[in-house]
């Protein structure tokens, strides 16, 4: 300071005088008098001077040039942030104000970037600290190709075009023999030799052809085939499988298309079932539509309560305050709400979550079967208590919905045949009443008879037909009875009242371990709001054996309210078109494989696919379970691969995922992995060496988040139609490389482009997408995907957004002064979409997506992007399909199954065997799965997890704060993960004794206990890397999970729903 | 029926609030800090917001949250408490500092003139609320691996997030090496670099549960100044009559 | 003059001076990073240090004013000796707080630059460099007639020069001239007892002040410091005097003048230490009768915290009872006095860890310790290597100064210090 003095005196010598020094010269002084309790004038002086100091505008976060606007990936959540760029590096990242995850209400969006540039919203902490996974020590930069044995964790860094001939073109690539290519999988090209083969094999499998005439009829092609005996497992393309973690929109037309519609793989597999499956696909099944004579159509995806607007919220086994989708989308929502008196919430979870610490009531659930038990207990008291809105359920059709302006209908009233021993089978259907079927032409003029349902009215029983918009039906709620003709009926209702009635409510606290008048309690607020209450559920409720019955009784039980589409009800995600296959929209990006044939046959997982209609049928049970109503099931992807079952998988594409670090009892795959003979050829993109990627042939390294393109659409609970994008806002830190003759940053779309070039799909280069229209560049699909967004839905274009002005078109391009012209090249991306709507893309792009206005998303008390169709509460595929591992139907409708189970169903006990606590887990703010163990700043707050446990079971263990256990359960009786390269990685943990938490259970927090990413030395080009302890802080107790004891490498699983089952473990602990 | 939804957000009102303050006379403005416990989601955004707004070393840090389980199974709560510097009216620690690099500003900001402070540590030890740390000139990259093990690499990472200091007082500060702030006294200073440019501090915006509020007290029409007034509100340890101007609301 | 021990002192102070230079090098390249203070407990081993020389001081300082302000006439054989060693012991003070800085460069202007007037450590600053310039003169108007003596005495050319310029150059010293520098020997003897009183009092009104520091925050703690310095300093003094007996003259009961010293001296010490434990006993009685939270948390923290043993075994026992009991009962048996004044102020480090750690080693907020992770954000405290290596070197750097001084200087001297034999 007294430098400055020196130098401004100087200057007030040279040039005249300098005021701002003289004032911090004379306020240095002035200062301490002041301070001596002497002077104001002094003093006065020293405090202008430092209003001065603070003017000198150090600070330049806050000027339009240095942000660009994109999403988080540091959680699922993707919310919108705002990057904040000094000298071309990320400076700071903060919510995005134009995104409804960061605001509520958001900015408005024709807000101009000039002014929204001082303006933003909330984000967590993660989102804070993704600065540190961008530049995390040890992200990896070359491709890595072992030098070891799988595991070993020793590598060699080599070229990228080296490597991509080499898994392409295969050879013997590590001195163990010879591995098959890609090019040796991906066989079969041909369109319309494939569509033939394709066509015939479903007629084998369906008996209307014999193999011997298969044979005899494609002798030419039957080398295409896996196994020319089962031509229904499909050609050897099928060997080639990509796996996926966290994969969004576009980079999933990239990757997954990559897989599916070009190599013509059926073998392209999510994480779903590791994350909340039977959240998934319970919403699948419930929202499949009576079409042309079947239920079907039924689209992927689960609802959320409309945070905002509820006036009472039960959060079952969800937990909005520390993970969730997610803090900054919801919490605020929670916080104002119940502060504020507009809401009240409760939540069902063992542990005294921070969202439990806000609720007006916490019911401490036991994990093992509480949340089903729950369910059918408030089913039951709500049904007792007439206190369900019966005007909605006994809407049959959808003229009687509309008639009452209820968004939807469901098939509460609707008849159902019961068998012989009172099993439910098919709907009562007019043929069944001796009424005629009528004959109807769907669009592609096919006719089909309709058959119509049946419900009672009185005496009456009125046929109807689903989707009739002009003839309102509406039918008696509760019946049973048996029809003259000796049918005995009864309406869905009635089954599932029977399903809540076979246990009395007391019986059902027992078992979940709660107190009655609680649950009443509960119950009576719940349906004390009309439809502004809700049920919101998350993993708690998904990722158990039961995980779809439980999923199915708690959106009943909002269903028996009428909540579905109502504001403060349950609410569905809803995005913008980016596909651009509608009337109107500027790119049809669907044309990029109108060349590449058609993938067919039964997948690894066998998903879809119903097993005794397969020629794999050998009677029962299976070798392995079979996933008629299930997709994506991470955690059978590759223990099917150990088994080879029902094929042989000779190339596995790993992409942003670990299985083994993820999963429950993920330490059963590493045998797989490791293994050349079980799997020939790994390959993973990564960011690290990552937990799983360490096992891999090839690691690429890939671009974060905050380097590359994505789309991440949307979460339920979000209301307005939005559609978020992720575009380059740092600069690669990966080398650039040459594909299609282009230069690009190293990532997984360069890595997909350059395997693309060398198989020669038809897919990529000149004119794939048309005339002159190419795809040689991540940007040629990301950029004309924009595009497709901001022209909006409307095929006239009157949904098209505004057009950047010129000083936002300014903006755009400054903003991205520091990216290299491998990524941005303004001439060559305005290219792209064409002079005409590049203004508009850019005002997309300047606002990080695009984001209807909150008060556009509500309307008259309903959604506006509502779900408006049929809720389905009963379903007759699965009474009429055979589980594959008993031979016996599925259940059909909401009820209670008692787990743990094997995938037999039998149940596992443990607990009799003496593991005597319950083992859950969950998601700390601060921490998620693989992507936070580099965030310095996160470990500072959070640096370990521990062994949580009541105070009741510390007195009755002897365990007080701070001693180290093992954590020890039936399949894994050291409490070890033995990472098959000799290194043993105990499972032990410090103890934290809680009041908040259910006595009998022993949680952890997720996030820690790592053994890659520089949690442990490895080797690169002989090179020793030093690992950091950081990495490896806390303990990971997924291994201690429960195996299935039938399939025996992999965890216990929701045969319905696919749920990885993470909530029904019982352990031991051990002091160690 | 149908909910009136809110027209704004709490962060744009008091972002308005903030601006009209700024533009007018600012020998009236007395910043202050009200915090919700109830709103409080004990997410730590606002810790980590802090640190990467300030880019604090290891070691130091402005605003920790601090939490504590109340009550026994199953009658339990849990409560968070964010801690920035409360800015005390009647502040301990810079009574204490012998060369008045610490002091209130016109505007009620205690603030460290990193360029005085001889980092003697009187004002840590002063300060009842230990919302002042030394800046021991710690790296979060100590001992991670070099650029030269074919990752990414320490130095490259250095540079990303702790080579260049941040703006703290509107100010440029040397490449982070052996001078100032290192050796000195760190502390909250309510982001005046954010304040002077319009802005809320990083605490603020980033806090998820809307827990945290900003603005001047001495204008009524303020969200600040109404929230100070509600019935739920107290100062920590006021026995000590340090007159915070952070208050909090139970 | 010539003393034994005086080779094996020089070589203990160069080899500390050696050893520590590392220390010392490495504190000012990387600053206070090396040491193991943090955030919580701010300030350790260097600031006991800081404390201890500054007990060392006052008691020299007291030997001072009894000589030329009380003007108890056995004394003055070591006035001059005490004049300087307080001269020392300040300048050991000053190294170990100036090392404890951050930024200790700035310290050198910044307290000219914009002092603050109500810190304490301003005043500190400003007494202290008082006593620094009284002691100064002091030290030199006590010895400057000697050493023009020694100036012309003297053989080896460095030497002579040294002196020489050491008096400016004055070769003649007249009877009057001494008699003046007598006067003023008085004069800023009565200036130094208030500002001695002030700079001591002022280094526990420092921790006094403090209004969240439970024990420190009493109108008690200036006072118990005063006594503190003068107890601890006056044992250190008693001890030295002994150290540095000559053997010769005896006296009547075969006491040599410094154990004679040490028994007049060993009465004051009693009388110093008695006051001492009842203002401590004191402090733990109003402490636990007031029934504050924190206060009992820390007394308690004290007594029966993981350092009880500091507190009972090594000041109760040792360095209180004990002596006490020496004291009484060997009041004159001059070895058994040393041996008290021994114990006492080898155990005074431990009276003044037990005063600092106990207010530090309660986080000022519960729960404090489990928001933030970071060594430096704890209360536990180990010095480190670094902190170990510069306390020698600034030891060893007072040690050879002292020894230079009493070698080279006539601040021992057999006739009494320079005093006129009216
Ligand atoms: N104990 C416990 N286990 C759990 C959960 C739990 O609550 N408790 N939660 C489960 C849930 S909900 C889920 S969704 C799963 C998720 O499990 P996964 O889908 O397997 O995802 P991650 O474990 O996050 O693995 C991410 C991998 O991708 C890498 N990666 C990170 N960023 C990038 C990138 O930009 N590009 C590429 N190519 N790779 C990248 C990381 O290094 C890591 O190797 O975990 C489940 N596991
Ligand atoms: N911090 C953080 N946030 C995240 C993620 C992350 O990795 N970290 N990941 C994101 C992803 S991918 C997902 S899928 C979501 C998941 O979001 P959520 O499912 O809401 O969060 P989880 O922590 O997985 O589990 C929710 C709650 O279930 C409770 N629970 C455990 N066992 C039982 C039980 O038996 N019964 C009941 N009723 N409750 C039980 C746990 O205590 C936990 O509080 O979070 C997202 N947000
Ligand atoms: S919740 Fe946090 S981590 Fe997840 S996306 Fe949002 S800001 Fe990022
Ligand atoms: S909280 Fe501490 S640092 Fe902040 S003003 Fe008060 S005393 Fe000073
Ligand atoms: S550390 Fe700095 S700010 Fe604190 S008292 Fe010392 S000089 Fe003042
Ligand atoms: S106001 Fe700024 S400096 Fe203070 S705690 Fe908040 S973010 Fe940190
Ligand atoms: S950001 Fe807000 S909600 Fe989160 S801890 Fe800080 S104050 Fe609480
Ligand atoms: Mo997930």
């Amino acid at each position: 300071m007294n430098k400055d003095c020196a130098r401004n005196r100087n200057s007030d010598t040279e040039n005249g005088i300098d005021r701002r020094g003289f004032l911090k010269c004379s306020a240095l002084l002035g200062g301490a008098v002041a301070a001596g309790g002497g002077i104001p004038f002094f003093a006065a002086l020293r405090n202008y001077a430092d209003a001065m100091e603070e003017k000198t505008g150090a600070y330049i976060h806050h000027l339009p040039e240095n942000q660009i606007y994109s999403a988080c990936q540091q959680c699922n959540t993707n919310c919108g942030i705002k990057v904040k760029l000094v000298d071309g590096m990320v400076a700071k990242i903060d919510g995005n104000p134009y995104s409804p995850w960061a605001m509520t209400p958001q900015i408005p969006e024709n807000t101009h970037v000039k002014d929204a540039a001082s303006v933003e919203g909330s984000l967590c902490p993660k989102g804070q600290a993704g600065i540190q996974t961008l530049y995390d020590p040890y992200r990896i930069i070359e491709v890595l190709k072992r030098a070891g044995k799988r595991g070993e964790n020793k590598w060699q860094t080599i070229p990228f075009d080296q490597a991509i001939k080499e898994i392409v073109e295969g050879g013997n690539l590590f001195g163990e023999g010879k591995v098959d290519g890609l090019k040796d999988i991906v066989v079969l090209r041909d369109k319309a030799v494939a569509k033939a083969l394709a066509e015939d094999s479903a007629l084998v499998a369906e008996k209307k052809m014999t193999i011997e005439e298969f044979k005899a009829k494609h002798a030419a092609n039957l080398r295409y085939l896996i196994d020319p005996d089962h031509p229904d497992l499909g050609p050897r393309n099928n060997q080639f499988c990509l796996l996926w973690g966290r994969l969004k929109n576009g980079r999933a037309e990239f990757i997954r298309d990559f897989v599916a519609k070009e190599c013509g793989s059926v073998n392209y597999h999510g994480h779903t079932t590791v994350c909340q499956g039977s959240l998934y696909f319970t919403g699948k099944a419930m929202s499949d539509q009576f079409v042309e004579g079947k239920f079907t159509g039924g689209s992927k995806f689960y609802w959320q309560g409309d945070t905002g607007n509820a006036e009472f919220a039960i959060f079952v086994g969800a937990n909005p305050f520390e993970a969730n989708y997610g803090p900054p989308l919801r919490v605020q929502k929670i916080t104002e709400g119940t502060v504020d008196g507009r809401m009240k919430i409760a939540v069902i979870d063992p542990r005294c979550s921070k969202t439990a610490s806000r609720a007006w009531k916490w019911l401490p659930v036991e994990p093992i079967n509480g949340v089903g038990t729950i369910a059918m207990a408030m089913i039951q008291w709500v049904m007792d208590n007439n206190r369900f809105d019966a005007a909605y359920l006994s809407n049959a059709n959808k003229a009687a919905a509309r008639k009452d302006g209820e968004p939807t209908w469901s098939q509460a009233p609707w008849l159902v045949k019961i068998g012989e021993e009172g099993a439910p089978g098919k709907f009562l259907r007019g043929s069944d009443l001796g009424r005629a079927r009528d004959t109807r032409t769907n669009k592609e003029g096919k006719g089909w008879d309709f058959d119509s349902f049946i419900v009672k009215q009185g005496s009456e029983f009125v046929s109807f037909d689903p989707n009739d918009e002009k003839n309102p039906v509406e039918g008696e709620l509760f019946v049973d009875m048996t029809l003259d003709g000796g049918i005995r009926v009864k309406s869905v209702l009635q089954l599932i009242r029977e399903a809540a009635n076979k246990n009395p409510v007391e019986k059902w606290c027992d078992i979940a371990g709660v107190i009655k008048d609680d649950l009443i309690e509960v119950a009576k607020e719940f349906t004390s709001h009309g439809k502004k209450a809700v049920a919101d559920i998350h993993r708690g409720v998904s990722q158990d054996t039961g995980g779809f019955y439980n999923v199915c009784a708690w959106y009943t039980l909002n269903c028996l309210i009428g909540n579905i589409g109502w504001q403060g009800g349950l609410c569905k995600s809803t995005t913008y078109n980016y596909a651009g296959d509608k009337p109107g929209k500027p790119f049809n990006m669907s044309v990029q494989h109108k060349n590449a044939m058609k993938a067919w046959g039964i997948n690894i997982i066998r998903h879809t696919s119903v097993y005794d209609k397969t020629t794999m049928f050998t009677g029962y049970p299976a070798k392995r379970t079979w996933y008629p109503f299930a997709t994506d099931i991470y955690q059978e992807v590759i223990p099917s691969i150990g088994d080879m079952y029902p094929y042989h998988i000779k190339a596995l594409l790993m992409y942003m995922g670990s299985p083994v670090y993820s999963l429950p009892s993920g330490h059963t795959l590493i045998n797989i992995l490791k293994d050349p003979k079980k799997l020939p050829l790994f390959i993973a993109s990564d960011i690290v060496v990552g937990e799983t990627s360490m096992y891999a042939d090839y690691i690429f390294p890939d671009t974060t988040y905050l380097e590359r393109w994505e789309f991440p659409g949307a979460h339920p609970s979000v209301a307005p139609k939005v559609f978020p994008v992720r575009q380059p806002a740092a600069a690669p830190i990966t080398p650039a490389v040459k594909v299609f003759g282009e230069d690009m940053p190293m990532n997984m779309e360069a890595m997909i482009l350059a395997m693309a070039e060398k198989l020669g799909l038809p897919g990529y280069g000149e004119d794939a997408l048309g005339a002159g229209v190419s795809v040689k560049r991540e940007e040629d699909l990301y950029l004309r995907m924009v595009a497709n967004v901001a022209f909006g839905d409307k095929p006239d274009g009157s949904d098209k957004v505004p057009a950047a002005d010129k000083e936002e078109m300014r903006i755009f391009v400054e903003a991205r002064r520091h990216l290299p012209k491998t990524v941005f090249d303004e001439k060559r991306w305005r290219k792209v979409v064409g002079e005409e709507l590049w203004p508009h893309v850019v005002y997309v792009l300047n606002r990080g997506g695009r984001f209807q206005a909150y008060a556009s998303a509500y309307k008259d008390g309903q959604l506006v992007n509502k779900y408006d169709k049929m809720v389905g509460l009963y379903f007759e595929k699965l009474a009429t399909t055979r589980h594959s591992m008993t031979g016996k139907p599925y259940l059909p409708h909401a009820t209670y199954l008692e787990g743990p189970t094997d995938c037999m169903g039998n149940l596992i006990q443990d607990r009799k065997k003496g593991f005597d606590m319950s083992l859950i887990t969950y998601k700390y703010i601060t921490q998620t799965k693989s992507r936070t163990s580099g965030d310095y700043w996160l470990s500072a707050v959070y640096p370990e997890n521990y062994v949580e446990i009541s105070a009741f079971d510390s007195g009755r263990l002897e365990l007080k704060n701070n001693d180290m256990v093992r954590i020890v359960s039936a399949t894994n009786p050291d409490g070890v993960w033995d990472l098959g390269n000799g290194v043993v990685k105990p499972i032990i943990g410090r103890i934290k004794v809680l009041e908040g938490i259910r006595p009998g259970v022993v949680a952890f927090s997720l996030g820690h206990g790592h053994w890659a990413q520089g949690a442990m030395p490895f080797e690169i080009d002989g090179k020793a890397i030093s690992a950091d302890p950081r990495k490896a802080r806390g303990f990971h107790a997924n291994a201690a999970m429960r195996v299935d004891p039938v399939l025996k490498n992999t965890t216990l699983c929701d045969v319905v729903g696919g749920s990885a089952v993470f909530y029904q473990s019982s352990v031991k602990l051990i002091k160690a | 029926m149908a909910r009136i939804l809110p027209s704004e957000d709490l962060l744009s009102r008091m972002q308005r609030d903030l601006k009209r303050s700024i533009s007018g006379d600012r020998s009236k403005i007395k910043w202050s800090m009200v915090i919700d416990l109830a709103k409080c989601a004990g997410c730590h955004a606002c810790t980590v917001a802090c640190v990467a707004e300030n880019k604090l070393p290891p070691g130091v840090v402005y605003r920790p949250v601090l939490e504590e389980e109340i009550g026994t199974y199953p009658n339990v709560r849990r409560r968070f408490i964010p801690r920035p510097c409360l800015h005390c009216q009647n502040p301990p620690c810079v009574k204490v500092c012998p060369v008045t690099a610490t002091y209130k500003n016109e505007q009620g900001v205690v603030v460290v003139d990193y360029n005085r402070c001889i980092g003697c540590r009187y004002c840590l030890v002063a300060c009842p609320y230990a919302a002042r740390t030394s800046d021991f000139g710690e790296w979060y990259t100590k001992g991670t691996p070099g650029t030269s093990e074919n990752l990414l690499g320490k130095e490259k990472c250095s540079e990303g997030y702790e080579n260049n200091p941040a703006a703290e007082y509107g100010k440029k500060w040397p490449r982070r090496g052996k001078g100032s702030p290192i050796g000195n006294a760190r502390k909250c200073h309510f982001c005046l670099h954010r304040i002077e440019n319009g802005m809320l501090p990083a605490c603020v915006t980033t806090c998820i549960g809307r827990a945290t509020f900003f603005g001047n007290r001495n204008d009524p029409e303020s969200l600040a100044a109404q929230l100070i007034s509600s019935p739920r509100v107290f100062v920590l340890k006021p026995e000590l009559t340090t007159k915070p101007a952070v208050y909090y609301l139970k | 003059m010539r003393y034994k021990y005086f080779g094996l002192l020089i070589i203990l102070a160069v080899l500390g001076l050696i050893v520590g230079s590392f220390g010392l090098a490495e504190r000012l390249l990387n600053g206070l990073n090396p040491t193991a203070l943090g955030s919580y407990i701010p300030w350790g081993l260097w600031v006991a240090f800081y404390l201890f020389f500054l007990g060392l001081s006052a008691g020299a300082f007291l030997v001072t004013i009894m000589t030329y302000v009380l003007g108890m006439k056995q004394f003055e054989h070591i006035g001059p000796l005490a004049a300087f060693t307080v001269l020392i012991a300040l300048l050991c003070e000053v190294q170990f707080i100036l090392l404890d800085l951050g930024q200790f460069h700035r310290a050198l202007y910044q307290f000219f630059l914009s002092p603050s007037f109500t810190s304490l450590m301003t005043w500190m600053f400003v007494l202290f460099n008082a006593m620094l310039v009284i002691y100064a003169l002091k030290t030199f108007l006590l010895i400057r007639g000697n050493m023009i003596k020694m100036a012309d005495k003297e053989k080896g050319r460095l030497l002579k020069n040294i002196y020489k310029l050491l008096v400016l150059g004055q070769t003649s010293y007249s009877e009057q001239q001494r008699a003046n520098d007598r006067r003023w020997v008085g004069i800023l003897a009565k200036i130094s007892l208030p500002v001695g009183l002030l700079f001591y009092g002022t280094n526990g009104t420092f921790f006094a002040i403090l209004i969240s520091r439970p024990v420190w925050n009493s109108a008690l703690t200036p006072l118990l410091f005063i006594v503190a310095a003068l107890l601890s300093g006056g044992a250190l003094i008693t001890f030295l005097t002994y150290l540095f007996r000559l053997k010769d003259p005896l006296n009547a009961n075969g006491f040599c003048r410094e154990e004679q010293l040490c028994l007049d001296l060993g009465k004051i010490i009693l009388f110093l230490l008695i006051v001492f434990l009842a203002l401590e006993a004191l402090q733990f009685f109003v402490g636990y009768q007031t029934g504050t939270a924190a206060i009992v948390t820390s007394l308690n923290l004290i007594v029966g915290g993981p350092y009880w043993w500091a507190f009972w075994i090594v000041h109760v026992l040792i360095g209180s009872v004990i002596p006490l009991l020496l004291l009484l009962f060997g009041s004159h048996n001059p070895r058994s006095v040393v041996w008290a004044c021994f114990l006492i102020f080898v155990t005074f480090l431990a009276v003044r860890f037990n005063f600092v750690m106990p207010d530090l080693a309660v986080y000022k907020l519960e729960g404090l310790e489990a928001t933030f992770y970071h060594p430096r954000l704890r209360t536990e405290y180990i010095p480190s290597l670094n902190e170990w290596l510069v306390s020698p070197w600034i030891v060893s750097s007072g040690l050879i100064a002292f020894l230079m001084g009493t070698r080279f200087l006539p601040v021992v001297t057999d006739e009494t210090g320079g005093a006129a034999n009216e």
